[in-house]
C-alpha cells in the first residue's frame, strides 16, 4: 500500500484519497485505515481553512458505501427470469468464457452493429471502461450511444454560440461580481465544485445580491438568495425573452459590446420586439407562460442590465426539456447583452461553468481505437445537426426504443447485446418501462457495477468492479477547480472485485489480443502524468504528487473564460465560423429547422406541456432534479444517507390538499408510462402545479408493476429536444393519495 | 473553562455532513441515536418561504439537569473544559432506568412514554420533573414544566390529574401525588417575571377568552413568535378559572401569578372586552388579525327542566359562584341541595358553607364511584359536613308562597349516558323522598354563550361551536375554535391541552401548510406493561395537609396548605419512573440519545473530546463545507464573532444556559 503512510500510534494509517464519484465534486478524503479497514474519514485538512475543498455528505458517507452489505463481491449468473434477481457465484473464468463465446455468436450472427455498450460511473483516467471499448473495437466494432444525460441541452448551446465548453470562472471571481442571478442552479445540492459553496457564501456575506430563480426554493436558495422567483418548469426561455425585450426597449443593452464580439443580435432583437413573428415578448406575454409577474420580470431585466459586473448563473437542470437548449442560448444571449461576459465578475453563462484547468474533460486515459462500426458515417465533427450524430449512434436517452425497434424504426442497428460499464441505464434513462421491455428482448446482457443494480437484474453476467478505495487513480475535479487529484488506494479490493480498466484487460486477454495492455497499475499512472501537458506544467515528481493527492494550481488570477477573446480579440477569436459570439448560428440557418432556429427562442413544447390537453388527464409537471444524497443512483441505499434525506415527492399545500395529502403519506405517481409510490413532503418551497422527485432512486417493481423503489424514470420518456437533450423534465403525471 | 459551538444559522445550507461525519467519526449506526442533528423549520407562505436549520448537539449547558435527573449518576460536566460526557458502563446499571415493556408497540424506548405522561392531555415529563424534585432541584422542575405547561399553579391545584389515576406506584401502594409536587414547585420557587419573547413572525392571533384554552393557545403561539391578543369579556382574566372557582380552592393571587408571567411572556390580556360574535370577528380580522381563535369555555349554567325549576331559592351553579367571586351578595338560605356530581357542584356546596348554610346536601344521578368530581373533593366536602347522596334524580322543586320548600328526589337505577351526554336511567319505585331545603343550586352542567354568533360559523345539536375534531377549523376560513366552547364542560387540563393543539394548527394555517397532519401513535396507557421490581419498598403518600375544618368554614381561605421541602422531596422520590430516559425528557434540546437495541444506553456528543488532544477542532466543525460551525472556548468565540445571539429558537428552558453561540439567520 502505497500512501502517505502517517503510522499512528494505534497502527492507523491515514491514506490519502478523492471521490470518483460523477458528481460536481472532487474531493480530499483522509482516510482512516486499521488493520487493513477503513474506519473514518477526515476531510482536507489544509492550512488555510478558508481554501479547504471540504467534501460534502455524499463523500462523508464513503465508509458505509463501500462497506455496504450488499456490495457485489464475485461474479454472477442469472439463474432466473430476468429482473427477478436471481443469481448464482461463478468464476471469473466462466464468467468471461460466456461473455467472450456470447459475443463470437452475436458478432457471427448478427455483426458487430449488434453489439451495444455503454460506460458510465467512475471519472477517473485509467480505470474507466475505455480498456473496454478498445478491446471490443479490436473485436470488430459495437454499436454506442450519443450525448449525455446530464448537460446535453447546455453542451449543444455553447458549441452554437462559443465553440467551446469552458465556460465557467474560478469560484472565486464570484466575490467580483455586484449581483448574482441563480437561475435554474442549485449548487448546494449538486455541489458544482467544491469551492462552490463557500464562495457563494462569501459574496453574500460581503453583501453582493444574490436572486434565485427556479421552480423550487432550492437549498442554494434558502441559504444564499435575497429573493426567490419561483417559475414554471420550462419557460425559462420566455421569461428571458422578456428580460431582454425590456433591455432592448429601454435601450440598456451595451451596444459596443454587442458590435464588437457578436453576430446576430439584430435578428434577435427582431424576435424580440416581435418583428420576426408579430409578437412582442413582453413581460405581460412572459408571465401568462411562465407565472412570473410582469413587473418582477422587468425590474429583474433592468437591475441585471444597470448593474456591472452581474453573474447570470445558468445550469443544466432546465434544459433537460423539451427545447432545453433554448435556455442555455437565451442566457448566453443576456450576459451578451449586457457586455459580462469575459469580464471579472461576469459570466459566459451555457450551463457547464467548468473552467481549463483540471477538468475532467482534459483527463488522460489509455490510447483508445476508432470503432470500425462508425467508420464511413458521416463527419460530425462540429455539427450542430443533431441527426449526422445519430446515423451511427443512438441517442442516449433513446436506446430503449431502439432496442426494440431497431433499424426498421430508422435505428441505426439491430441491438442483440448489451454491455453496460456501470452507469445503470434501465434507471437512469427516461421510460424505465419500456427500459425492461427492451432488456427482455436482448439476446445477452452484461453488466458490471459495484452493486446488483435495477440493470444488473436484467443482465445474464454481472461483473464485481471495486471503489475508488480499492485502486490508485488520477482524477480530476469537474467543473471547478483548480487542482489535480491522485487517489491512493486505501484498502484491499473486496471479494473478487475488478476495476473496468482490468475488466477491459481481461477481456482482451480472453479475446487473444496479445500485448493489449503492457503496463501495471503503477506504470499507466506514471505515463499519464509523464505524458499530460498539464501534468508536465504543474506536476515535478509523480511520487511527491502521489503523497500530496491533491495539488492545487496557483492560478496568477482568477479564471475568467473568454478573457483573452474579449481582451484581444483580434489574435482570439472565438472558436465558431464567424469568429464571434453567436447568437445568430449560421450553421443552425442552414439546417433550416425551425425546432433549432438560428436566434434563441422560446417554443413550446408540443407534448406534455401544462397547456396540452393530456394535462386534463395528468395535471402535475414532474420535476427530476439531481438527488441531495446521491450522485444519480450511485450511493443507493447507503443508510446514513438516507436517514438524513429520506426519497419523497415535493408537492405544494396547494396540490396537496384538494387531494388530501398530508405531508408524510404515501402516494401513487402515474402517468400513462407507469406508476411509482413514494412518500409525500409537503413543502410550499416547490411552485404550485408541479411536483418533484429526486432522480437515482432504484426500481423496484411490485407484482403489479407499481415502481416501490421510486425510480422517476418510470413516469419520464425516452425523447430528447431537438439540440439533444433527454427531455427528462417535460413530463405530466398525475398523484393519489395510496 | 467552557468549550462549545459558535453556529452561523445564515450559512447552514442543510447539508447534513456534520451529522454524517459525526456518525462516521464516532461509528455511530444508521438509526435514532444522532449525535448531530439539523432541525428543519420551513416558514411563511408561498412563495414568501423562509428556511433555516438548527445545528442540534448536546450543548453542555451550564445547569446540566440531565446530570441532575440522572438516577446512576452517569452524566458529569468536566470541570477542566465543561464537556458533558456520560458513562455508558454506569448508564441503566445500578438502578433501572425504564421498567416499561416496549412488546406490543412498535415505539422505540426512547419514545415510550410513562402511564402517567401518557394519560396527561399535556404530555407533561411527570417522571422527570419528580426526579428533579426528588432531588431537590426545584427551580429546574418548574422550568421543566412550564416548557408544556402555561399554568403551572392552576395546574397544581385544581386538576383532574388523569396521570395519579394511571400511575404505576398504585400496585405498590398509592399514586404518586403528581399534582400536589407540581404545585409545591411553583409554590415554592421564587417568583421570576421572565423577559419578554421577541415577535418573529409577521402574523398576529386574536384569542376571544381568558380561559385555561384561550391562554394555553397564547402561550405556545407566543413561543412560536407570533403576537398574541386575548379577549377577555369580564374584569379579570381566567374565564372559569377565575370565575367559577372558588377561592377555597384557588386563591386569585395564585391565577394571577400564572397569568401575570403569561402577560409578562408578552400575550396581550384585554380585560372587560367583549368580542361581539357576529361584526366583531369581521372587525379582528379586518384589523390585521390572521387568525381568531373562539376559546370562549362553557359558562352558561343549567337548570333541570323540571317543575319549580325557576322558584325563587334556586340557583345555577356558575352563576352563585361567579356571584361569590364576584363579591355580589347572593340570597341563599339556611339549607341548600346542590344538584349534580362534578367538581361544580362540591364547590357550590363547600361555598355555601362557608357562605353560612347549616345543612348541605348533594344529591347526584352517578354513584359515589363515578362522581366526576375529584374524591379528595368529596372527602373535604364530607368532612365539612356536607351529605353526598347519589344515584338520585331530582323530580320537582316544592314551592310555598314562591319560594323553594323542598325537592323530590327518587333513586335510580342503569344509569348510562349518550354521545351528546345525555342520561338515561330507570326510576326504582316508591322510592321518593323529599329534602327539605330553601335553596336549590343546580351545577348539572354549562353551556357556551353564543348569543349573536355569526352564521357563517356552524353550532352542534349541543350548543357548542361546530369545528373540525382534528384540526379545529370552524366553518369560516381564519377562525379557529377550542376548549369547552367546542368540546362542551371538560376539566381544565382538557381545555388547556386542546388550546396547544388549537395553536399548533393556527401556526399551520398562517404558515400556510397543509392542516392536516399524519395522526399521532396513541397508546392506552392500561395497555403499557409496567414490570415493578418485586423490592420496591412500600412508603405511603405523603397526605396533603389541610387547614383544619372549623378554620375552612369561616373563610375561603385555601384548604391545601401545600408539602414541604422534606414532604415533596419523598414524595417525589415515589416515583418509579416507569419509562426512563429521564436525561431526554429534561433535556430542552433532546440531546441525549438511544439507539434502538435491547437495554439501550444514553450517547450523545462528548464535543469530540479526543481531537481537542489533538489540537483539532469536532469533526463536524471540521466538515462543515459551508463554515457554518466553529467550536472553541465560549468566551473566545464571542470575541471572535462579535455580535450573536444565544440560541434560543428551539429553547424554551428559562434558566439552561446552553454553550452555543448563534449568529441567527435575518428574514
Amino acid at each position: 500500500m502505497s500512501a502517505e503512510d502517517n503510522s499512528q500510534a494505534n497502527g492507523e494509517q491515514i491514506v490519502l484519497s478523492t471521490s470518483a464519484f460523477d458528481c460536481g465534486g472532487r474531493c480530499p478524503l483522509r482516510v482512516h485505515v486499521k488493520d487493513g479497514v477503513i474506519t473514518r474519514i477526515e476531510g482536507d485538512d489544509y492550512a488555510d481553512e478558508d481554501k479547504q475543498l471540504r467534501a460534502c455528505w455524499r463523500g462523508r458517507a464513503y465508509r458505509h458505501w463501500i462497506y455496504h452489505p450488499d456490495r457485489l463481491l464475485y461474479p454472477m449468473k442469472r439463474i432466473g427470469e430476468r429482473g427477478t434477481g436471481q443469481f448464482e457465484r461463478v468464476t471469473w473464468n466462466e464468467a468471461m468464457d460466456t461473455i467472450v463465446s456470447e459475443l463470437n455468436r452475436i458478432k457471427e450472427t448478427y455483426g458487430n452493429g449488434a453489439i451495444y455498450y455503454g460506460g458510465g460511473g467512475h471519472m477517473g483516467a485509467l480505470h474507466t471502461a475505455g480498456a473496454l471499448a478498445k478491446a471490443l473495437a479490436m473485436f470488430g466494432g459495437y454499436t454506442a450511444g450519443y450525448g449525455n444525460i446530464s448537460s446535453e441541452g447546455a453542451v449543444w448551446a455553447v458549441q452554437t454560440s462559443y465553440g467551446d465548453v469552458m465556460v465557467g470562472h474560478s469560484r472565486e471571481d464570484l466575490l467580483n461580481s455586484k449581483l448574482i442571478i441563480m437561475w435554474g442552479w442549485d449548487p448546494v445540492r449538486m455541489v458544482s465544485g467544491t469551492d462552490a459553496i463557500n464562495n457563494l457564501i462569501k459574496a453574500k456575506d460581503a453583501g453582493i445580491p444574490i436572486i434565485s430563480i427556479g421552480p423550487r426554493y432550492e437549498d442554494s436558495a434558502a441559504t444564499l438568495a435575497a429573493e426567490w422567483i419561483p417559475i414554471i418548469p420550462g419557460t425559462d426561455a420566455a421569461m428571458m425573452a422578456a428580460v431582454a425585450y425590456v433591455i432592448v426597449r429601454e435601450n440598456l443593452h451595451d451596444q459596443a459590446f454587442l458590435d464588437k464580439y457578436t453576430v446576430g443580435f439584430d435578428k434577435f432583437k427582431e424576435y424580440v420586439i416581435g418583428i420576426e413573428d408579430g409578437v412582442e415578448k413582453t413581460p405581460a406575454w412572459a408571465e401568462a407562460i411562465c407565472g412570473v409577474p410582469a413587473q418582477r420580470i422587468a425590474d429583474l431585466a433592468r437591475r441585471y442590465a444597470t448593474t456591472k459586473p452581474a453573474c447570470l448563473m445558468d445550469c443544466q437542470g432546465p434544459a433537460r426539456a423539451a427545447f432545453g437548449e433554448q435556455y442555455n442560448r437565451c442566457a448566453i444571449a443576456l450576459t451578451a447583452m449586457t457586455g459580462n461576459i469575459g469580464k471579472p465578475g461576469g459570466s459566459a453563462c451555457g450551463g457547464l461553468m467548468g473552467i481549463p484547468y483540471g477538468h475532467m474533460f482534459r483527463a488522460m486515459g489509455i490510447p483508445g481505437m476508432r470503432n470500425p462500426t462508425e467508420a464511413g458515417g458521416p463527419s460530425i465533427r462540429g455539427t450542430l445537426d443533431l441527426n449526422l450524430r445519430l446515423v451511427r449512434r443512438f441517442h442516449v436517452n433513446r436506446i430503449w426504443d431502439g432496442f426494440l425497434k431497431g433499424t426498421a424504426g430508422g435505428y441505426p442497428a439491430d441491438i442483440k447485446m448489451a454491455w453496460f460499464a456501470g452507469g445503470n441505464a434501465l434507471n437512469q434513462r427516461g421510460n424505465t418501462n419500456k427500459g425492461v421491455q427492451a432488456l427482455k428482448s436482448l439476446e445477452f446482457i452484461v453488466n458490471q457495477d459495484l452493486f446488483l443494480t435495477p440493470t444488473g437484474r436484467y443482465a445474464d453476467i454481472v461483473l464485481p468492479v471495486k471503489s475508488f478505495a480499492e485502486k490508485n487513480e488520477l482524477t480530476r475535479p469537474w467543473p471547478s477547480g483548480p487542482y489535480l487529484c491522485y487517489s491512493n488506494q486505501a484498502i484491499e479490493p473486496l471479494g473478487e472485485c475488478k476495476t473496468d480498466w482490468e475488466i477491459g484487460c481481461l477481456l482482451a486477454e480472453k479475446l487473444g489480443f496479445k500485448d493489449f495492455n503492457d503496463k501495471t497499475e503503477d506504470e499507466w499512472l506514471r505515463t499519464f502524468v509523464a505524458e499530460n501537458p498539464e501534468y508536465q506544467r504543474y506536476i515535478e515528481d509523480y511520487d511527491e504528487f502521489k503523497s500530496e493527492s491533491t495539488h492545487r494550481l496557483q492560478l496568477d488570477e482568477p479564471y475568467i473564460a473568454f478573457k483573452a477573446q474579449i481582451e484581444d480579440p483580434e489574435n482570439n477569436p472565438f472558436n465558431t465560423p464567424s469568429g464571434k459570439i453567436e447568437i445568430f448560428s449560421q450553421r443552425l440557418a442552414d439546417l433550416n429547422n425551425p425546432l433549432t432556429p438560428p436566434v434563441p427562442k422560446y417554443i413550446i413544447a408540443e407534448r406534455e406541456d401544462r397547456n396540452h390537453p393530456l394535462a386534463k388527464r395528468y395535471p402535475l409537471q414532474l420535476l427530476s432534479p439531481h438527488p441531495r444524497v446521491r450522485v444519480h443512483s450511485t450511493l443507493q441505499n447507503v443508510d446514513w444517507l438516507v436517514e438524513v434525506d429520506p426519497h419523497v415527492m415535493w408537492i405544494n399545500p396547494a396540490d396537496a390538499e384538494p387531494r388530501g395529502i398530508r405531508d408524510g403519506d404515501e402516494v401513487y405517481v402515474f402517468n400513462d408510462r407507469g406508476k411509482l409510490a413514494i412518500k409525500a413532503w409537503v413543502t410550499r418551497r416547490i411552485i404550485p402545479g408541479v411536483v418533484s422527485i429526486y432522480e437515482g432512486s432504484w426500481y423496484n417493481p411490485d407484482e403489479e408493476g407499481i415502481d416501490r423503489g421510486g425510480c422517476v424514470n418510470v413516469l419520464t420518456d425516452d425523447t430528447y429536444s431537438p439540440g439533444g437533450a433527454a427531455a427528462l423534465k417535460t413530463v405530466l403525471v398525475e398523484t393519489t393519495k395510496a | 473553562m467552557q468549550l462549545g459551538f459558535y453556529f452561523d444559522q445564515s450559512r447552514c445550507t442543510g447539508c447534513f455532513a456534520c451529522a454524517i461525519a459525526c456518525k462516521d467519526w464516532h461509528d455511530v449506526p444508521a438509526g435514532p441515536a444522532r449525535w448531530m442533528r439539523l432541525l428543519y423549520q420551513e416558514e411563511g407562505k408561498f412563495p414568501k418561504v423562509f428556511v433555516s436549520h438548527m445545528a442540534t448537539p448536546c450543548y453542555h449547558c451550564t445547569e446540566t439537569v440531565c446530570a441532575y435527573v440522572c438516577p446512576n449518576e452517569a452524566i458529569t460536566k468536566r470541570y477542566e473544559d465543561g464537556i458533558v460526557v456520560v458513562d455508558r458502563e454506569k448508564c441503566r446499571e445500578e438502578k433501572t432506568c425504564g421498567i416499561i415493556s416496549g412488546e406490543g408497540t412498535d415505539l422505540l424506548y426512547a419514545e415510550q412514554e410513562a402511564p402517567c405522561q401518557v394519560s396527561c392531555p399535556v404530555h407533561l415529563h411527570i417522571p422527570a420533573y419528580s426526579a428533579l424534585i426528588a432531588k431537590g432541584r426545584f427551580k429546574e422542575a418548574l422550568d421543566l414544566i412550564r416548557r408544556r405547561m402555561p399554568l403551572p399553579s392552576v395546574c397544581g391545584r385544581v386538576c383532574l390529574h388523569p396521570c395519579e389515576t394511571e400511575c404505576r406506584r398504585k400496585d405498590v401502594e398509592e399514586p404518586v401525588a403528581i399534582m400536589d409536587l407540581k404545585g409545591f414547585v411553583v409554590d415554592n420557587v421564587p417568583q421570576e417575571i421572565p423577559d419578554r419573547l421577541p415577535q418573529t413572525q409577521p402574523d398576529s392571533v386574536a384569542i376571544v377568552g381568558s380561559g385555561p384554552a384561550g391562554l394555553a393557545a397564547g402561550y405556545d403561539l407566543i413561543r412560536m413568535g407570533y403576537a398574541v391578543t386575548v379577549f377577555e369579556s369580564g374584569p379579570v382574566a381566567g374565564g372559569m378559572l377565575s370565575t367559577a372557582i372558588p377561592e377555597h380552592r384557588l386563591p386569585r393571587e395564585v391565577l394571577k401569578r400564572d397569568i401575570d408571567y403569561l402577560e409578562a411572556v408578552g400575550i396581550e390580556i384585554r380585560i372587560n372586552t367583549r368580542v361581539d360574535l357576529g361584526r366583531g370577528l369581521d372587525d379582528l380580522l379586518n384589523k390585521g388579525y390572521g387568525v381568531v381563535l373562539l376559546a370562549l369555555g362553557a359558562s352558561k349554567g343549567e337548570k333541570l327542566d323540571i317543575s319549580g325549576a325557576d322558584l325563587k331559592g334556586t340557583l345555577a351553579g356558575v352563576s352563585f359562584m361567579q356571584d361569590i367571586k364576584s363579591g355580589k351578595t347572593t340570597e341563599l338560605g339556611e339549607k341548600v341541595l346542590v344538584i349534580g356530581g362534578g367538581n361544580v357542584a362540591i364547590d357550590c356546596a363547600r361555598s355555601a358553607r362557608r357562605l353560612g348554610a347549616n345543612t348541605v346536601h348533594v344529591a347526584c344521578l352517578e354513584c359515589r364511584e363515578d362522581m366526576p368530581a375529584e374524591d379528595s373533593e368529596i372527602k373535604q366536602a364530607e368532612e365539612e359536613g356536607i351529605e353526598i347522596h347519589c344515584s338520585l334524580t331530582s323530580s320537582r322543586v316544592l314551592e310555598n308562597n314562591g319560594k323553594v320548600a323542598g325537592v323530590e328526589c327518587q333513586e335510580i337505577e342503569g344509569l348510562q349516558f349518550d354521545e351528546n351526554g345525555q342520561p338515561s336511567f330507570e326510576v326504582v319505585k316508591d322510592t321518593g323522598h323529599v329534602f327539605d331545603v330553601d335553596t336549590v343550586i343546580f351545577a348539572i352542567g354549562q353551556v357556551p354563550d353564543l348569543s349573536g354568533l355569526s352564521g357563517d360559523i356552524k353550532t352542534s345539536p349541543t350548543g357548542t361551536i361546530a369545528a373540525d375534531s382534528e384540526t379545529f377549523v370552524t366553518a369560516r376560513r381564519g377562525i379557529f375554535s377550542a376548549g369547552d366552547v367546542m368540546n362542551g364542560p371538560t376539566s381544565v387540563v382538557d381545555a388547556i391541552a386542546s388550546g396547544q393543539k388549537a395553536a399548533f394548527f393556527i401556526n399551520r394555517h398562517l404558515q400556510g401548510d397543509v392542516l392536516q397532519v399524519q395522526p399521532e401513535k396513541t397508546i392506552d396507557p392500561k395497555d403499557i406493561t409496567v414490570d415493578i421490581p418485586a423490592d420496591v419498598e412500600k412508603r405511603p403518600r405523603q397526605l396533603m395537609p389541610t387547614l383544619p375544618v372549623n378554620e375552612r368554614l369561616s373563610s375561603f381561605k385555601e384548604v391545601a396548605l401545600g408539602f414541604s421541602e422534606a414532604e415533596a422531596i419523598k414524595e417525589a422520590e415515589r416515583c418509579l419512573n416507569c419509562a426512563g430516559h429521564l436525561c431526554k425528557d429534561a433535556c430542552p434540546y433532546s440531546s441525549p440519545q438511544f439507539a434502538d437495541e435491547e437495554k439501550a444506553r444514553m450517547q450523545k456528543c462528548d464535543l469530540c473530546i479526543e481531537r481537542w488532544a489533538d489540537g483539532k477542532k469536532p469533526i463536524c466543525v471540521e466538515a462543515c463545507p459551508p463554515h457554518a460551525l466553529d467550536a472553541g472556548i465560549i468566551d473566545e468565540l464571542k470575541v471572535k464573532y462579535g455580535e450573536v445571539t444565544e440560541a434560543h429558537n428551539f429553547n424554551y428552558s428559562r434558566i439552561i444556559q446552553p454553550s452555543i453561540i448563534t449568529k441567527p439567520k435575518q428574514r
